[in-house]
């Protein structure tokens, strides 16, 4: 029995490593091409870079970033500091179940109320706003337990030296740091992966000039890749298996940071 | 002055929940009023099975897609449950830890490759492979299934790994000591982590239900019943990813896309309380 077990999972383990071998080994090459980060697509994408898709994904990522810290870890702290105990439940249940709501429906979401009801169009502000609204909760149904974990005792502590409930706040922030940084970081690595949304809210095939304004369409790295693969030609499907290679390789190395932070964690 | 401020943040924090709970009636509400113009107009038509959206008489009918979604979904769910049972099983049970830390390791990376990755790589290594082994086309139920299956195997894995090892060590000894095999004793912990294991399937189901990058990419997209393995399909989300981009805002098309989105908001809501529910229902009737 246990032969069979242990066969099973070698298997899938083996067949994993292909997976990510193939993915990032065949693309590795171009990622260090004179160019291949810093000029434009040329010729119907069969030469030049990707240099505007990483503008558009950086972008994108920075103004996440801008909207979810505030949003998220306030409402993490409502619902860990403030709330009382039925209201957090309740809010807790309604981020978890937020986070099971599939990733297009978020992009309808975004395409009806950022970019026709508040007539943002297709931007890289519908873009950002819309995955903000699927990150947030993403955010804080990791970041609670974490503010949870710290001990009453600690609370109570500060609390008896004579701290308001900010300085508690901050204090209840400060020693669970590294939680919320290993959750910032996944959540920009998901907002980062994310494809359908974005196409939907705020993705353009081609643009010839980077945005200069909130409300320009962008090009970003997994919308590249659709379109390349989808409508493009073998010539230049180098440039989509270079991006495949440089996104995966992204992740992997957020998932590396994670798992260091999180043995930091544990001693 | 203390007692403003604290006032002052305390509002600050609870507005800032308050926008998480606003979003979720917001989204409900977006996509309801929306495909309320295809619900009026079309009405029973919506079910039908043809979908012919730009025609001269459009028919909006998804119940093909609907059908091949869940075809796909259930097929797949099925797949990466018992293989994720098994791998969670031999790593609970039989792995030292540097095997655990190697193979979970693993496992972490794989779900972060994003998915429009995994699309292209269904498209431009899986195809090819299939079309070699005889496969009339590429992209097909096959190989969107098995492109799934990586997206979530990671997932499952480690959802029921950490519920077998929340499992009590007294319960495994108990059933050791009265002399059960390593087996059995398996499905003594397979019981009482069962609503570990079922949110996991089901958030599994609702994964791949919701998928959109993959099966866009690699499904084959045409609307036909699937009927074997190999055959091009075309799920609810495909139709989405694939016409939103070309679609005149508010006209009835924009409005049956919506209502494609509002069912798969309506499902994944169902699902996700009915996991809640079984879950809180599988505990009590195991924990007593």
């Amino acid at each position: 029995m246990k032969w069979v077990f242990r066969f099973t999972t070698y298997c899938i383990l083996v067949l994993m490593l292909i997976v990510i071998l193939l993915i990032i080994l065949p693309g590795i090459r171009f990622l260090f091409r004179p160019g291949f980060f810093t000029q434009f697509p040329k010729s119907s994408m069969t030469d030049g870079g990707i240099f505007p898709s990483i503008v558009g994904s950086l972008l994108l990522m920075a103004l996440v970033f801008i909207i979810v810290i505030p949003l998220g870890l306030l409402g993490t702290i409502f619902i860990t500091e403030f709330a009382n105990k039925n209201f957090s439940i309740v809010l807790q249940s309604l981020a978890g179940t937020m986070n099971s709501i599939p990733s297009v429906v978020y992009g309808l979401f975004g395409l009806s109320f950022f970019c026709v009801s508040l007539g943002f169009g297709t931007s890289l502000i519908s873009a950002s706003l819309t995955l903000s609204t699927m990150a947030i909760p993403f955010f804080i149904n990791n970041a609670v337990e974490f503010l949870r974990a710290v001990p009453r005792e600690l609370r109570e502590g500060v609390i008896a030296l004579g701290a308001n409930r900010f300085e508690t706040t901050l204090m209840v922030i400060k020693s669970s740091k590294n939680g919320l940084l290993t959750t910032l970081i996944l959540t920009l690595g998901r907002a980062f992966s994310e494809t359908a949304p974005i196409l939907i809210t705020g993705a353009v095939f081609y643009a010839t000039k980077l945005p200069t304004r909130l409300t320009d369409p962008v090009m970003t790295l997994p919308t590249s890749i659709y379109a390349i693969v989808m409508n493009l030609g073998e010539k230049s499907q180098w440039m989509a298996k270079g991006m495949a290679s440089l996104m995966t390789s992204i992740m992997i190395l957020i998932y590396s940071i994670v798992q260091i932070l999180r043995r930091h964690k544990n001693g | 002055m203390k007692k403003i401020g604290e006032i002052l943040f305390k509002s600050i924090v609870f507005t800032a929940a308050i926008l998480v709970a606003a979003a979720l009636f917001g989204i409900v509400f977006f996509l309801f009023s929306e495909s309320l113009r295809a619900i009026k107009e079309v009405k029973w038509g919506l079910f039908t099975s043809e979908w012919f959206p730009v025609w001269e008489t459009p028919e909006f009918g998804i119940r093909t897609m609907l059908l091949n979604s869940i075809i796909l979904t259930l097929w797949t769910s099925f797949i990466v449950f018992v293989i994720g049972i098994v791998v969670a099983l031999y790593l609970h049970s039989y792995a030292n830890k540097k095997e655990k830390e190697l193979i979970l390791g693993v496992f972490e990376y794989v779900s972060g490759i994003p998915s429009v990755v995994l699309g292209f790589f269904g498209i431009v290594i899986v195809a090819p492979l299939l079309l070699k082994a005889g496969a009339w086309t590429g992209q097909n139920f096959f190989n969107a299934s098995f492109m799934l299956s990586v997206l979530t195997l990671p997932f499952m894995i480690s959802l029921s790994y950490q519920s077998l090892e929340k499992v009590p060590k007294e319960i495994s000894q108990a059933a050791f000591s009265i002399g059960a095999k390593q087996f059995s004793v398996m499905v003594v912990e397979l019981k009482y982590a069962m609503p570990g294991i079922v949110n996991a399937v089901m958030s599994v189901f609702n994964r791949i239900f919701g998928e959109t990058m993959i099966v866009l990419m690699v499904a084959g997209g045409s609307n036909l019943l699937v009927k074997s393995f190999f055959d091009p399909i075309r799920p609810l989300t495909a139709t989405l990813g694939s016409e939103l981009g070309e679609v005149e805002v508010r006209s009835l098309h924009y409005s049956a896309l919506f209502f494609i989105g509002f069912l798969l908001l309506v499902i994944s809501l169902i699902i996700t309380i009915l996991t809640n529910y079984v879950v809180r229902w599988r505990e009590r009737w195991i924990r007593g």
